[in-house]
């Protein structure tokens, strides 16, 4: 039965005990193991904020997630090809990098992942500056690869040639216009 | 020494550039758009500001 979202509440890591999330296992050992032992310190030095949820039927976090600014840069483009009604030298878009997403173990495939997601669009679009993009170094796993373009992720090379040799890679570059 | 947990989004190449412009190229938000993105900050100040249930804090 998918989780009652209404029962969902959101706080930074920096205000919870860490006794509170050392019991979350989301099943990747890299995304436990960085919650449990770096996100209060890449926290704490302005490298990623990370968020843990909570739900009134669960007594350790159902998922936490982190975020630090970002920017893409392009090149070899023409300076129009951005598509702005007007003519300016910027070859780059503002972006915010989702650097991890986990939802406990027990929890997945339940529509959470999509609904954090969701917030996460709302909480980077709600802010004084101007953020056009989210980026993920989605974990080169179909599963994974799969939720993120449920969610209206794609791939930075979905339909170029250049995509050939990338199943090789251990993340791949996603990104989701907030503006669609 | 442990390997950083992420890294900043390296320059894209001239393909994922032409890619990436191939979607978001002249897109514009629209009023539909912004009230969605609207509704989901203020889905996220209420989990914010909502109690815990548990002794977290």
């Amino acid at each position: 039965m998918p989780l009652d979202v209404d029962k969902l509440s959101l706080r930074f890591l920096r205000d919870v005990e860490p006794t509170v999330y050392a019991s979350f296992e989301s099943g990747r050992t890299s995304l436990d193991e960085f919650l449990k032992e770096d996100a209060h310190a890449y926290d704490q030095h302005g490298l990623t904020t990370t968020v843990l949820a909570f739900h009134d039927d669960h007594e350790c976090p159902v998922a936490y997630f982190s975020l630090s600014t970002d920017s893409v840069k392009l090149s070899g483009v023409e300076l129009t090809d951005l598509g702005l009604p007007f003519s300016t030298p910027i070859k780059f878009f503002p972006a915010v990098k989702l650097t991890k997403l986990a939802v406990l173990h027990r929890l997945q495939n339940d529509g959470l992942g999509s609904y954090l997601i969701d917030l996460i669009c709302g909480l980077v679009s709600d802010t004084p500056f101007a953020v056009r993009l989210i980026t993920v170094d989605a974990i080169n796993h179909d599963d994974v690869i799969g939720f993120y373009a449920k969610v209206g992720f794609i791939e930075s090379l979905n339909h170029s040639p250049a995509r050939v040799g990338m199943a090789s890679r251990e993340t791949l570059l996603m990104y989701k216009d907030l503006y669609q | 020494m442990k390997p950083a947990a992420f890294k900043a989004t390296p320059q894209l190449s001239t393909a994922e550039s032409q890619a990436l412009l191939k979607v978001i190229g002249g897109v514009t938000l629209t009023p539909s758009r912004r009230a969605s993105l609207k509704a989901s900050a203020m889905k996220a100040s209420v989990a914010f500001s909502r109690p815990l249930k548990m002794n977290a804090a």
